[in-house]
């Protein structure tokens, strides 16, 4: 008799079989990294002029920290153009406090990430809006939040 | 069933052990594969060494000293089969800071194989998943592909990598996402989680996202999520951007919460009935307007409102003015927290400088918070960060952080951090390394993945 765990295995292992053989159909590709060092131009149309200059919308001006998991869900190869999963993973794995050396010069105040006194100051974040925490908090990357919310 | 016996299972026990054990053999696994059929390797990393020292607030002195290692091996002929590896180990020279003397994580290690020719990517290992409503870190598999027509399908499946409460026995998520996209107009997907825990249905999940450009001035994007356990909507969450027009871009927001569904599977207490309130939901609405004053100057005024079924209501206002040179960068922000009573009041300041001089950078901040209702006796908090970095070669760096503060939980809290970060590549040939910076034999493949874009450009 399989159990849950199994069934979800051959489940997933069936389906990619069948998405792996109609990918030969696929009629075109986002390059793995992108072939020129672009340094900060973010703007795909100022050099692409078919349907990757669409992708302009990835520009990380005006509010994009707010939205870019979105844009994570949606166009995850797009994102992979220019950033590694190490990238990814100095927020959304981290264990210890991002220090402005690391990342965010720019980003003084306590949204995110959290600088200055912040073990006081979630208390009245947590109140006004609990489900902003629980993205990055809500199931992992809480150890410490449950040495004191046991 | 969330409450009470919260433990770190994942990293303690037998449990751990085995997890330990499967997650080297399968590093081992990968470089073996990867090696045994890529004639040529490219290794890109990067080590981080910090050394922080604070007090606690029982005056113990903390030391831990971290390291964060992250690299990535791929086959150089086509980059088409890699693996990717990111971890921490965390040891404390004095004292015991959390969670035991020494501790560590494994962030994501998975072999990931990408078509060179299309849009489809298979992930086995401890992987990030990214798909609607699914936004967590897997023991398993993940993979995506994309079809004619625009057509993109998405599955994954494994073991959640969560915050325990228990074992891992049983635990078990699968999910998916399939989306229909018009490049530049619309993408519109729908997406399915089912997670369990210990055999029993933990959470299920369904959610529809869009995103839709009509015209070159109009996005909107956004998700609604459904609680499939709860039979009910967990979240609305859309943001519109109109512009730019000229220097000037709006942005919206639109945010509801129902607090029943959306807080019904989490695994820290806070976030727990009855700490939260079931009855409780909040809508959040506001917007902010960009202005770019000239090239390197740019104003944001913001707004957001929380309105609450039974707390009341907040806003929350203010702007930052910033300027963003070439060797140089500055800033000033401001804003107001006006909460439904004294206790969620505040006024919040905040100023960076940051500036390039030769190899070296400095980047000092300060915050300053001003409470309506005294906490601790106390009305305000301020803090301060000094960062001090030079560049010793061009792949090896050392930083130095200050950080001080004083507010209620606090009189004087100073920080220290000092990093060294180090960032290597390598090339193998047939098994022998060689001398050449993998930078430069990595051209030719820089040419090859030059050639189809510009075939459909």
């Amino acid at each position: 008799m399989m159990n849950t765990h199994d069934k979800t295995i051959i489940l997933v292992i069936l389906a990619l079989t069948g998405a792996l053989l109609f990918s030969c159909a696929v009629h075109r590709n986002t390059a793995l990294k992108h072939p020129e060092n672009i340094g900060d131009t973010q703007m795909c149309s100022e050099c692409h002029t078919d349907w990757r200059a669409a992708l302009d919308h990835l520009d990380h001006r005006s509010g994009y920290m707010r939205k870019h998991k979105f844009y994570a869900s949606q166009h995850k190869q797009a994102c992979e153009v220019c950033h590694a999963e190490s990238f990814c993973a100095d927020c959304h794995t981290n264990k210890e406090e991002i220090k402005p050396s690391d990342k965010f010069k720019e980003s003084p105040g306590r949204d995110l990430p959290h600088r200055g006194d912040y073990l006081n100051q979630h208390k009245i974040d947590g109140k006004i809006n609990p489900a902003s925490c629980v993205p990055c908090h809500g199931r992992q990357n809480n150890e410490r939040c449950i040495v004191c919310h046991r | 069933m969330v409450s009470g016996h919260i433990s770190f299972t994942i990293t303690g026990g037998r449990t751990y052990v085995r997890i330990r054990s499967y997650i080297w053999f399968s590093i081992l696994f990968a470089f073996i594969s990867i090696s045994s059929i890529a004639s040529a390797l490219d290794v890109t990393g990067q080590s981080r060494t910090y050394l922080l020292s604070r007090e606690t607030a029982d005056s113990r002195q903390l030391m831990p000293l971290y390291e964060y290692l992250n690299f990535r091996v791929d086959n150089s002929a086509r980059d088409s089969v890699s693996f990717n590896f990111g971890g921490w180990y965390r040891h404390d020279l004095q004292n015991e800071s959390y969670n035991g003397r020494s501790n560590d994580d494994l962030q994501y290690a998975y072999l990931s194989i990408k078509r060179w020719a299309g849009n489809t990517q298979l992930d086995l290992g401890r992987v990030r998943v990214n798909e609607g409503v699914a936004s967590l870190l897997v023991d398993g598999v993940h993979a995506r592909t994309e079809l004619k027509g625009g057509l993109t399908i998405a599955l994954y499946g494994g073991s959640p990598v969560e915050t325990g409460f228990d074992t891992r026995r049983g635990d078990s998520v699968v999910g998916g996402r399939i989306s229909e996209w018009i490049p530049g107009y619309f993408i519109l997907g729908v997406s399915h989680l089912d997670e369990k825990n210990g055999g029993n249905s933990f959470r299920r999940e369904e959610g529809v996202d869009i995103w839709l450009r009509p015209v070159s001035t109009l996005e909107i994007q956004g998700m609604s999520s459904y609680n499939a356990i709860g039979r009910g909507w967990m979240q609305h969450n859309y943001y519109v951007t109109i512009g730019p027009f000229g220097d000037l871009r709006l942005n919206g927001e639109y945010t509801k919460v129902d607090y029943q569904q959306y807080f019904s599977s989490m695994t820290v207490s806070a976030f727990t009935f009855p700490f939260i309130d079931p009855n409780e939901t909040m809508t959040a609405t506001g917007g902010s307007i960009d202005y770019a004053v000239t090239s390197t100057i740019t104003a944001v005024a913001d707004y957001r409102n929380f309105h609450y079924r039974i707390a009341g209501i907040a806003d929350y206002y203010g702007g930052k003015i910033a300027y963003a040179g070439e060797s140089t960068g500055m800033g000033v922000s401001g804003h107001r927290m006006d909460g439904a009573t004294d206790r969620l009041k505040y006024d919040e300041l905040g100023a960076y400088v940051s500036r390039k001089i030769a190899r070296a950078d400095v980047t000092l901040q300060f915050l300053h918070l001003a409470y309506k209702q005294e906490i601790n006796g106390v009305n305000n908090a301020d803090s301060a960060s000094v960062a001090l970095g030079f560049a010793l070669t061009p792949k090896a760096r050392l930083v130095a952080d200050v950080h001080y503060s004083r507010g209620p939980e606090f009189k004087r809290d100073v920080r220290g951090m000092a990093t060294f970060v180090y960032s290597f590549d390598a090339h193998y040939e047939s098994g022998m390394k060689n001398a050449q910076p993998a930078v430069k034999k990595r051209r030719k493949h820089q040419e090859t993945l030059r050639r189809p874009l510009q075939e459909s450009s």
